[in-house]
């Protein structure tokens, strides 16, 4: 064979197979660990602080010493005793000193050698114990993973999602209570006003359920796209054209850019966020919300005791009621300047007490009871950026 | 009459980023071929001129506009607005790495990684979009999400092999570099699907072997968010023995990698899951040879005559052995490499290749 030509490939591999496997007969099982899975690499291993670009070896190491966060990794780097860059910051006489460092440093180097190969040993007998240990906690790990599993399945509760109860069908109960689309569209028109034409997208709607808004925003031609976690939903949506994304609302909105949406809207979705969550989700959105932009969050209004009596006690997944002032503090705190609250779904002038044509003591008391009974069943929160 | 114009569609844009480079090359042969060429991004960095993202609306609501959508993750923005495109519409795809890789290290990468599948599998159903995947494997993948094969086509990446090899090497880098043995490099980012516990251990196995250390010289970014990985890395190194043997640097100026590639013997490559493989095409610029653990995508950049070794790993460090011993065998392996690269992936040779791809969309129109 000439060098110009190109080497026959299977021909070369069958050849190094054929000589790995002899050489391997001729070493034995040797003492090179086996291949090392991504689980085991990572096992016991804590999430460890690092140098903004994570690289640098002594330097990194001694500074991480000086803070009192030494780990295992970093001892690792801090192995070799000897392995050092000289520096001196005299002007004149520094050439002299990091000679001399260095041959004080040549001097030395049998006994650094010894040191380093002592320490390297330490480093690898501490990182064999620290695997050790780290298998150990993931049993442990796994172990009560699995306790609490068993645990959620006795109570009827599952361990991720423990605001769904196991079984708990959230889209059939939608359908059936929240109202038809058509229903739902009409009530949620009323919102359209803060968004008015195309520059006031794009706009993600949180928990976009059937699409409602995503589908009155379309028909004004804004630029929107929703969040949802139900994966049959997010199907039947895209099939309907619209842009959704599957997953945790409050976790995708993380991947959009900074100041970028018009908007943010999630209907009826707070009341089932774990209060953190919700704590969140207003920071987050003064945080992706371009100036001017607005943030519409409505949720039961629990002020009233209609929608007590119904709407919120009906539906298993509730967390916790939200008070509008609650919800308006929270928007203040999250910094938005501008917060306003505003009511709707009123009730029904059959369901409400009559009020006499009088102006008399009954009407009064009349008209006081409507207004603790069957005050508006829900509210908005609007915050402006 | 004005020229057409064409938008390049990029969700950040950075200098030296894969997509970043792939991106301002299409913007340059298009401007070359008479093209009003605009680059529109969400971020970007110092000195590159962008429209902003916000902004481009104008721009792309121009029947005559042709837009080229690069996919690497969920872009929301970028989706309204390439769905808004009046003009012809194309989509340039880079794969996505699973996102498994990343359980267990950082949420963010997980989240990125389910959004830019997510969005892929979307676009791939996109009607009238001409697609241009990276690798015939990308070709695949789309296809089987539903992406019309008769509007598919196989460009590589654009690269920056030629600044390269036209750069000056770091004589530092160089000096530091020239000693310690023979050398194995390995170029990609400190992520976990780049398969450095393999790297590790092949070179464990080629001391034990052979009687003789490989150092192994670690090139790529690294993001904060990894330092769980990376922390597995170091403890992988110490528990391998190979503490004196492996230096993780980077990332490195053009000047640096440069040096990078001329010190080192052999380019390992062992990792798990690659779209296309950027190293492997300055590799073969650059007349170093290359071992790879076979993967379909790495397989393919290197092709037929490449060594992608479907095989344990004490078969790739007789390989790297072999390899690097053997000087006729490096001597016909880097000629194999060359001749590959100047046929496919050679600036001419792109630039061609992009152009026939687009077709008749590739010549401007005067609107």
């Amino acid at each position: 064979m000439t060098t110009d030509e190109p080497p026959d490939v299977e021909v070369l591999v069958a050849e190094l197979r054929a000589e790995a496997q002899r050489l391997r007969e001729s070493i034995g099982p040797g003492r090179v660990p086996g291949p090392m899975s991504r689980e085991e690499a990572l096992a016991g291993v804590a999430t460890v602080a690092m140098a903004p670009d994570g690289f640098g070896g002594n330097e990194e190491a001694a500074n991480s010493l000086a803070a009192g966060g030494l780990g295992l990794d970093n001892l690792g780097a801090l192995a070799d005793p000897g392995d050092v860059a000289f520096h001196s910051h005299r002007a004149r006489t520094g050439r002299f000193v990091v000679e001399s460092k260095k041959v004080l440093r040549r001097l030395l180097t049998p006994i650094l050698d010894r040191q380093a190969a002592f320490n390297r040993a330490a480093v690898d007998a501490l990182a064999s114990l620290d695997l050790k240990a780290g298998k150990r906690d993931t049993l442990l790990l796994r172990r009560i993973e699995d306790l609490e599993h068993r645990l959620a399945e006795a109570v009827g509760i599952t361990a991720a999602t423990a605001h769904t109860s196991a079984g708990f069908d959230a889209r059939a109960f939608g359908e059936r209570f929240r109202g038809s689309r058509e229903q739902v569209k009409l009530a949620q028109t009323a919102y359209m006003e803060h968004f008015v034409g195309p520059s006031a997208g794009p706009i993600a709607d949180l928990g976009c359920g059937r699409g409602e808004f995503l589908e009155l925003l379309r028909e004004a031609g804004i630029e929107a796209w929703g969040i949802e976690s139900d994966s049959a939903m997010v199907e039947e949506l895209r099939s309907r054209g619209l842009v959704v994304r599957e997953g945790d609302a409050v976790a995708l909105l993380h991947d959009c850019a900074d100041e970028s949406l018009g908007g943010i809207v999630a209907f009826q979705v707070v009341e089932h966020l774990p209060f953190p969550r919700l704590v969140e989700l207003l920071r987050l959105a003064r945080r992706k919300l371009r100036a001017g932009g607005v943030l519409v969050l409505e949720t039961v209004n629990v002020q009233s005791v209609y929608p007590w009596t119904r709407a919120w006690s009906m539906d298993p997944s509730h967390r916790h009621p939200l008070h509008p002032q609650t919800l308006h503090f929270l928007a203040e705190q999250a910094g938005f300047p501008s917060v306003d609250i505003e009511f709707s779904g009123p009730v029904d002038d059959a369901t409400r007490l009559e009020e006499g044509p009088d102006e008399d003591r009954a009407t009064r008391n009349a008209r006081r009871l409507n207004e603790l009974l069957f005050a508006p069943q829900d509210y908005a929160l609007v915050a402006r950026t | 009459m004005r020229r057409a114009a064409a938008a390049i569609l990029v969700p950040s844009l950075f200098e030296g980023d894969a997509t970043g480079n792939d991106a301002i090359a299409m913007a340059r042969i298009l401007r070359e071929r008479g093209f009003d060429a605009r680059l529109v991004a969400e971020n970007a960095g110092p000195g590159l001129d962008v429209v902003p993202a916000g902004e481009a609306g104008p721009l792309l609501a121009e029947p005559s506009t042709l837009v080229v959508y690069h996919q690497s993750t969920w872009w929301d923005r970028g989706l309204h607005l390439l769905r808004a495109a009046a003009g012809p519409r194309v989509v340039r795809d880079h794969n996505v790495t699973p996102a498994r890789f990343f359980a267990g290290i950082h949420p963010d990468f997980v989240r990125a990684a389910e959004g830019g599948a997510e969005q892929r599998a979307l676009l791939a159903r996109e009607p009238g979009v001409l697609f241009l995947a990276a690798s015939a494997t990308n070709a695949g993948e789309l296809a089987g999400m539903g992406a019309d094969r008769a509007r598919l086509r196989v460009v590589p990446p654009f690269h920056r092999a030629e600044e390269l090899a036209a750069a000056a090497p770091d004589e530092a880098a160089l000096r530091r570099w020239s000693h310690g043995g023979p050398t194995a490099l390995f170029v990609g980012r400190i992520a976990p699907h780049k398969g450095h516990l393999r790297l590790l251990r092949i070179a464990a196995l080629h001391a034990e072997m052979f009687g003789e250390p490989l150092r192994l010289r670690l090139v790529g970014s690294f993001d904060p968010r990894w330092s769980r990985w990376r922390a597995a890395i170091d403890r992988a190194i110490g528990r391998f023995g190979l503490r004196d043997r492996v230096e993780i640097v980077g990332p490195l100026s053009e000047a640096e990698l440069k040096a990078a590639y001329l010190t080192a013997h052999v380019m390992l490559c062992c990792s798990e899951h690659e779209g296309f493989c950027v190293p492997l095409v300055e590799a073969a610029r650059l007349g170093l040879p290359v071992v790879a653990s076979r993967q379909e995508a790495i397989a393919e950049t290197l092709g037929a005559q490449g060594l992608a070794i479907e095989g344990d790993d004490d078969t790739l460090a007789t390989a790297v052995h072999r390899v690097i011993a053997d000087a006729d065998l490096r001597e016909r392996l880097v000629g194999t490499q060359r001749e590959r690269y100047a046929r496919l992936f050679a600036p001419a040779a792109m630039e061609r290749g992009f152009l026939e791809a687009l077709g008749p969309l590739g010549r401007p129109a005067l609107s």
